[in-house]
Formats: structure tokens, sequence, C-alpha cells
């Protein structure tokens, strides 16, 4: 009991070390004069608080422990018999819930449905092929600006650049891995995050192409058919309020952005679904256990990995020129390295691998803090901080892959 | 009878040490070839150099005609060497089906849009593979674990496997390194029997290190010894077993 | 001595300077990875840190009427050697030293989960905004003529340089010659056998951290002298050039990490003059970039072969 009193004693001290500077002292400028105001409380409250932790250690820990055991038994969800009737059910919910929901709440929906394709994306590279990008922004960017570019300069609508997007991106992501893909793990996190912020540097300073830090604006949304979703269309278009003979209203463009990201990431859910099944998805399992067996029975490393590299980039491409068409404006403070933090920590607090994981991951990062509003200064402390207490007490994520083995049947 | 693997004046170093040194023999094809020699000798550095795994310093190395020193591990596998490991690598985290469903990654179709709509050609190519998956684990005795985790297998188990996810590529020759390291007399005569039959029925030419004497002397056509990188004797195992120098290296001298 | 001359010697004052300040920086990227293989993402943070608690030191100094320049440097760099070190030495314990036997990737999360979390402390604690600081140390020598482009060596920069000969020879003095240097050493050798051997590595890991920390202090003070403004973001680019500056040297070494710095700065100094100034961050992300792709082991370090 002493030697715990002692140590937390000594734990305040150090927080009071440490807090006093930052917390307790505040830099204040008056005009040109720089002077200090002083907080004691902060730095006395801080030191309370770690003091009545550490005092409590072996209760918490053992509190901890109960905890880890609880989640330990979560899923791995198996929800193999009843599966497909479960995934029809949400699907549906999905679709019909917008047209009972306020036109924030969709909002909201769809920017976690970008996300999610962003995650799933990035999980192909470093859940399926285990691979660290760090620069997986770089990508979405490339989208993007694509679809931007395209219609500023040739008015080509959002369907023509779609795919478009998903190309060029997938090119960058080809030209990027091959040099790249046979560093190992930690470096070719680095590098990819020096590609990323190589990127977004270019993008701000070409003024003349991009815009520079100013951006592209006005980039149309995308169409049903030709009917645009606004008041009044443009020349020689009609509206879709016109044409379905009601009233405008803004959430039905809403409600259409939502159905076009839904549908997105349905089929990436899809081809995800297939590439694991797939001779590639197996390659890429078996070059994350054993790279030297791979090579020793002829299956080429860099190509293994250049295919994980290049399909997640395509998927940031997608994600990329939907966003910029839901914007309406784009520039490159959108796609900074914190970007492609949030998408890894996504991936990774979800559970690598595992697409429902970064599904449920997805929407926490996104509605979460929607839900919090009043602590948004805190909302990246919090997220960092939730980043390293994952990986200490859950490494393995929310929901930890559940493989689909293939079987051989007699 | 056809040359098949001629390895001329091998030579391995790393800085300052040399691990193989001028190393030279040629094994024809459907013969089994050992090599032997104490520990450090440079038997596993010259597998690494011959399978491309290391790039050799020196000398040269052919595969039936084909100069294959400077190709690394994976081409010189397409062309039909494929080896094992000392210490056994399989794919631990999957399936002994799947093991063998990687190996068979340049005999399926491994394009993307074959596979994301399942095209006839995709599904003819992998209910193949699944068939010679099947059929080579029969031939190893594993049938029955098909669907089991590679790391729950048992350690002889786990031999076998290595060897049959080798042999689902259809090599032409089979490179094995001490695969009879840590087996008992038994598992080592299933071990002898199956090597034998890999070679009478498949036609695979094997060539191996290994420290037991008794597989090594009852199975191969031919021996070379090694000893610190150097090529100290071939010949047939009653030539080898004769020879001083051989038993020199193995017991020191007088 | 011609105009052209004369602009080329400013660039490599200016460059050495900078290089100066990402060698001490470097260093505690270099030491970590050496002895515990892991990027400590959060460094540049650390630095931020050190940078926010000179700017502090002087202020509070300057408010209580200490204004004699050595005695106000020679105080904030030791107060900020003191904190800066103590936030190193805790981010060890608390965030780096549980995850020790897990694998590259979650090691890697935790850094920038750290790295994300410090930044925004600060901001909370000290507004978002820049803060600026009145130069303690102005001034300097002029060489050149009157009319043509003159040579500008200011004090600060003089100080700068000295500081870092100083505190890197220092430092190979320790590591060299002193039994917890040769420790170190032994740590980022061979862990495993250094641990049979008696020493406690959990120490000399934490002590690798607090050196780390204490460099990155000295640069971090001398920075907001040097520059007059810090904020709560100046880590990030300062963190990804001086780790850029380690693996140029050869990361693990720390001669490795000074030369890397020295090359860095001067590269950086001369695409500023003669290409562009916006690009010149780009410089220091293209170097990192070629220096991992064509050279990963760095000017000084030794290539390794894989085991088979």
């Amino acid at each position: 009991m002493k030697q715990q009193f002692s140590d937390a004693f000594i734990a305040a001290l150090l927080t009071g070390l440490l807090t006093i500077p930052i917390i307790g002292t505040q830099l204040v400028t008056e005009g040109i004069t720089l002077t200090l105001a002083w907080d004691g409380w902060k730095v006395m409250t801080a030191m309370a608080i770690v003091f009545v932790v550490r005092l409590l250690t072996p209760q918490i820990s053992q509190a901890m422990q109960g905890v880890k055991k609880a989640s330990s038994k979560l899923p791995s969800i198996n929800f193999a018999e009843h599966q497909t009737i479960l995934i029809t059910i949400v699907i549906v919910f999905a679709f019909i819930w917008p047209f009972f929901s306020s036109r924030g709440a969709i909002d909201i929906a769809t920017l976690t449905l970008i996300y999610i394709m962003l995650g799933l994306g990035l999980n192909i590279v470093v859940g399926f092929a285990g691979l660290l990008d760090l620069g997986y922004v770089a990508f979405y960017a490339v989208g993007a600006y694509t679809y931007a570019l395209l219609s500023q300069y040739y008015g080509l609508s959002f369907w023509v650049c779609l795919p478009i997007s998903g190309l060029l991106a997938a090119i960058f992501g080809f030209l990027l891995g091959f040099p790249v893909l046979r560093l190992r793990g930690d470096y070719l996190a680095i590098v990819t995050l020096g590609f990323g912020e190589i990127i977004r540097l270019v993008l701000n300073n070409w003024d003349s192409l991009t815009g520079g830090p100013d951006g592209i604006t006005s980039i149309p949304k995308p169409t049903l058919f030709g009917l645009e979703f606004s008041r009044r269309a443009q020349e020689g278009n009609v509206p879709f309020h016109e044409f379905m003979g009601i009233d405008y209203s803004g959430t039905y463009k809403v409600i259409f952005l939502y159905i076009l990201a839904l549908i997105l990431v349905l089929i990436t859910l899809y081809v995800i679904n297939r590439l694991v099944r797939m001779p590639v998805g197996r390659a890429w399992e078996a070059l994350r256990e054993n790279e030297i067996a791979c090579r020793s029975l002829g299956l080429n490393p860099t190509i293994i990995k250049l295919s994980a590299f290049t399909l997640g980039a395509t998927f940031a491409g997608f994600a990329g020129a939907f966003f910029a068409a839901r914007q309406g404006f784009i520039n490159p403070e959108s796609f900074t390295f914190i970007e492609s933090a949030i998408i890894l920590a996504i991936v990774v607090l979800g559970g690598m691998g595992s697409q429902l994981g970064v599904i449920l991951a997805a929407i926490a990062m996104t509605v979460l803090p929607e839900l919090a509003r009043e602590f948004d200064q805190y909302r990246m402390l919090i997220f960092g901080l939730v980043m390293i207490l994952m990986m200490i007490w859950r490494p393995q994520g929310l929901l930890p892959a559940h493989r689909p083995k293939i079987e051989l049947r007699s | 009878m056809k040359i098949l693997l001629h390895v001329e004046n091998l030579g391995m170093r790393f800085g300052g040490l040399v691990a193989v040194d001028d190393v030279s023999f040629t094994m024809h094809a459907h013969q089994i070839m050992a090599v032997i020699g104490p520990n450090g000798a440079g038997k596993t550095t010259a597998f690494n150099c011959i399978s491309g795994f290391y790039t050799p310093t020196q000398g040269r190395v052919e595969l039936s005609g084909k100069c294959i020193s400077d190709l690394p591990g994976h081409d010189i596998a397409r062309l039909g060497l494929v080896r094992t490991f000392q210490n056994i690598r399989l794919f631990n985290n999957m399936t002994v089906t799947e093991n063998l469903l990687v190996a068979q990654h340049c005999n399926v179709n491994t394009g993307l849009l074959a596979g994301l709509f399942k095209t006839p050609d995709f599904r003819k190519k992998e209910k193949q593979a699944m068939e010679k998956t099947a059929y080579w684990l029969e031939q190893v005795g594993l049938l029955e674990f098909a669907n089991r985790q590679a790391d729950t297998l048992a350690y002889g188990q786990q031999r076998r496997l290595e060897i049959a996810r080798c042999m689902v590529t259809s090599p032409k020759l089979l490179l094995l390194d001490e695969p009879a390291a840590g087996l008992n007399p038994n598992e080592t005569a299933d071990l002898d029997q199956l090597i034998m039959r890999l070679r009478d029925d498949h036609g695979v030419s094997i060539l191996l290190i290994e420290h037991d004497m008794s597989l090594v002397m009852g199975i191969s056509d031919k021996i070379v010894v090694l000893d610190q990188g150097c090529n100290i004797a071939s010949g047939t195992p009653a030539e080898i077993r004769e020879n001083p120098d051989v038993i020199r290296a193995y017991l020191g001298e007088e | 001595m011609s105009d052209t001359l004369l602009q080329f010697i400013q660039q490599i004052i200016n460059g050495l300077t900078l290089g100066s300040i990402y060698a001490l920086i470097a260093i505690g990227y270099t030491m970590v990875y050496g002895i515990i293989g892991m990027i400590n993402f959060a460094h540049g943070e650390i630095y931020m840190i050190g940078a926010y608690i000179g700017v502090i030191v002087i202020t509070a100094l300057s408010m209580i009427g200490i204004t004699t320049v050595p005695i106000v440097l020679l105080i904030t760099l030791l107060a900020a050697i003191l904190v800066t070190s103590a936030y190193g030495w805790t981010i060890e314990r608390v965030a780096y030293r549980p995850l020790r036997k897990s694998n590259r990737l979650a090691l890697l999360i935790t850094a920038i989960g750290m790295s994300i979390f410090l930044q925004n402390y600060m901001q909370i604690a000290q507004g978002a905004n820049d803060v600026a600081l009145r130069p303690l140390i102005s001034g300097g020598w002029r060489f050149g003529e009157e009319e043509g482009f003159q040579i500008y060596l200011s004090y600060m920069q003089v100080i700068i340089a000295v500081s870092t000969v100083a505190f890197m020879t220092g430092l190979t003095l320790f590591i060299g010659k002193s039994q917890l240097g040769r420790a170190c050493r032994a740590c980022a050798e061979d862990q495993k056998m250094a641990g049979l051997l008696g020493i406690n590595t959990n120490r000399v890991i934490s002590l690798t951290f607090v050196i780390g920390a204490a460099l990155a202090a000295v640069a971090g003070v001398l920075v907001g002298m040097y520059y007059g403004v810090v904020n709560a973001y100046i880590g990030f680019l300062a963190g990804v050039k001086a780790f850029t500056a380690a693996v140029l040297g050869g990361i693990g070494s720390i001669p490795g990490a000074m030369l890397g710095g020295i090359v860095l700065g001067l590269s950086e100094s001369f695409a500023s003059a003669y290409l562009s100034t916006e690009y010149k961050d780009v410089v220091a992300f293209a170097l990192l970039v070629l220096v991992l792709l064509f050279r990963p082991t760095g000017l000084l370090g030794k290539p390794d072969v894989e085991k088979v």
C-alpha cells in the first residue's frame, strides 16, 4: 500500500512537471507583447486525477481484465446460417431509410458512406495485402481533381468522369507502387506518406492547373439520366422535380446523392467479396503469411502487391470523384496526411481485413463526433487517444477478420 | 540422359566470408542426388544460390541448358525448379487445401474480370486446381486434413504438406532442404518411399540436402560432399562411403 | 568576390543552420529506430513541445525581469530539456512499452495516434494560432562591400551551429566512452543478448528516448528564437524532414543523422534559393522517396542480407 502511495505520488509529480508549463501557463499575445497567464487549478486537477488513477491501478487493472475478457468474447461474429437474410434486410433498410429521415441525417450518412468506401479500399492494401500505406489520400485527391478538372475544362459529366477517375487513380497507384512495393514495412509507410505529401504540395502550388490553395469550385452534381436536382436546370435540361411533377425540395438532391453513394459502396463490397475468393486474394494472404515461400512457388511478390495497391487506389479514385461531386468544390486542404491517418485508423480500429469492422469503424468515426457536437474541439484529441488506447487494449480491432476458407469437398 | 541441372564454379561470398567456394556438379533427369557435408559446409547457401534466393557472386547455374544464375526465385520456380525449406515455410493460417491452391497460382485464371464474373474458363481452372489438390493430398496421405489449418498439423505431416505443395506446381526439379530433419525412423522410411515414388511415378528429379545417412545412402543415385564451401568429393554412395576425404571431413583428423 | 559567389556562401550558411536543426531532431529518430526498430512518429511533436517550452520560459523570465542573454539561454535550455525529456520518457513508458512485443503496424498506429494527440493537446492548451516571440538575440556580422551583396551571418546562426556541435560532440563521447553509452550500443546491436548479460534494457530504452527528446528540445528552443514563431503544427513537417535526414545518413547511425541533417539542410537551402521557395518542402519529400527507393540503408549504413 505504501509502495502504491509513493508510486502515485511520483506519477502526480511527473504530471505536474509535464503540465505546469503547457497547461498551467498560457501564452497571451497583447498587441506585440507576449505574456504568460497562470492557471494553477488545471495543473492541480491533472495531478489529482493522475494520483487517484495510479493509486487505484490494481482495481482498474482488474476491471480492465474483465472488460478484455468480455470483449474477446465479442464476435468474430459468425452469422453464417442467416447471413443472406440479414444482409438483404440491411440493404433494403438502407435504401428505404432516407425517405423517412431528415436532410441533415442523410447528409451525414452520405459522408459515412464515402469513408466506408475509402476504408474498404484501404483495407485491400493494408488488411489483405499487409502493405502499410500512409499516403492513401493521394489517390482520393487524384479521383477528386480528375472529375473537377475534366468537368471544368471539358464539361464532361459525372458519369463519364467516374470511371476515368478510377482509372487515373489506378494508374497513379501502379506508377507509385511499382518502385516502392519492394520496401519493407515501416519504410513503405514513410515513402507512401512522402508521395501523399508531394501530391498535396503539387496540387497546392500548381495554381494554373489546379487553382492552388483556392481549389476548384462549381463542380456539377451528378444527374439522373440527364435530370438535374436543382431548382432551375441549365440550358436544355429538365430539373428532376419538374419531370416528376412535384414541388422542388432540396432533400431530393440529398437523397439521390445518398442512394448513389450506397450503390457505389455495395458494388465495392461485392467486388471485395469476390476478390478474397479469387486466386489474387489467396495470393495476398499467402504473401502476408510467408513471402519467401511464395517466391519459391513462382509467385511474383511485386506484381501481387501491385495488384492490391492499384485496386485500392481505384476505389479511392471513385470515392474522390463522388466527394468532388457532392461538395461542389475541392481544395488541397481536404487531402492532408490527417485524412490518410483517419482512413488508416478506420481500417485498423475496425479490424484489418474485416469488412464489417471497417464499416462499423467508419460509422463510429463520422457519426459519433456529430452526436457530441459540443466536444468538437476535442474531436481530434480523442481520436488520437482512441488510436493509442485501442492498440494497447484491443490491437486486433473491433471485429477481427473472419476469413472465408476455401474447402475441399470429396 | 539429359542434363537437367548444371552447376559450374558456383561461389557465394558475404563480404569477407566465403560460404560457397567453386562448387561444380551436374545432375541428369530422373536422378536423385544428395548434397551432404558437416554443418556450415555451405549446403543451404548453395541451395539458395541455385533456387534464386541469393545471387551467386561467382559461377553459373543452368537448368535444362538455360542459364538461371541471375534470375529471381519466382522466375526459377516457374521454370520448374521448386524447393522446400530447412525451417518449414507453410502458410500457417491458411488451410492445407489453400496452401496447395496458392501454389497453383500460375496455373489458374488470375484475370480480374474473369474472377469477378466467374467466367467458364475461370471456373474450369479452379476446378482443375481443386482436383490436383485432392490428388496430391492423397499421394502424401493428408487428404483427411484437407480443411484443417496448416499449423495444426503434426511436424511430419507439415513436412509432407510442404512437399505436396511443391508437387502441385508440376516441377522438373525438386530441391529438398533437410526433409528428414526431426522425423522418427518410421516417418523417415515413409519419406524414403515418397521420394522414390516422386522420381519413378512422376518423373521428378530430386536434389536433397540431408544429414540422415541411411536415407541418403539408400535412395541417392549420386552424392556430392561439401566441406567449408568446397566440393571435396562426388560419386555413388558406395564410392563416397569409402572416400578418405569424406571420412576426415566428418570425423576430423586422426 | 562576385555577388553570385557571395550569395552561394549565404546559402551555405543558411543551409548549415537549417541542417544543424534537422541533425539535432534526427538523432532522436535514429537512436530510437536503432534500438527498438520503431519509427517514433511523435518525435516531431516532442520538438514542438520543446519549442513551446522555450518560448514560455523566455517569456516567464522576461516577466520577472531576467533578460541577460547567457542566463536566459542557459535556463531556457535546461528547462526545455528537463520538461521535454519528461514528455519523451512518459510517452515511451505509457504508450510504447506495453506494445514492445506487438507487430510493427500496432506501434506505428500508436505513434501516429500519439502525434495527433500531442498536436491537439498543445492546440487546446495554448491555442491554434501562431505565437510570436520577440527576438532575444538579434544582429550579426556582415561581409562584403556596401554596394554589392552582403553575406549576413547572424549571432543566432552561430549559436545554433555551436550548440549543435557541442551537443553532438557530447553525445558521441557519451555513446563512445561511457558505460551507459556502451550499454546503448549493446542494446542497439542485440537487445536480447544485452539483457541476458545483465543490462537493464528497459532503462536503456528509456534513456534513448530521453536523449532524443533532449536534443529535440534544444532544436525547438533554438528554432523558436531563430524564427520567432511557433505553433502546434510545426512538429509534423520538421519531423518528416528530420526523419528524411536520419534515413539519408543511414538509419540507426548517429554520425549518419548528423551527415543527413547537413545534406538535407543544404539541399533545401539551395532549392529554395535557386529553384523556388514554394516547392522547397517538396525537395525534402522527394529526397526522402529517392533515398528510400535507391539507397534505403543511407549514406553511412550497411546493406543487410535477407536470411532465407
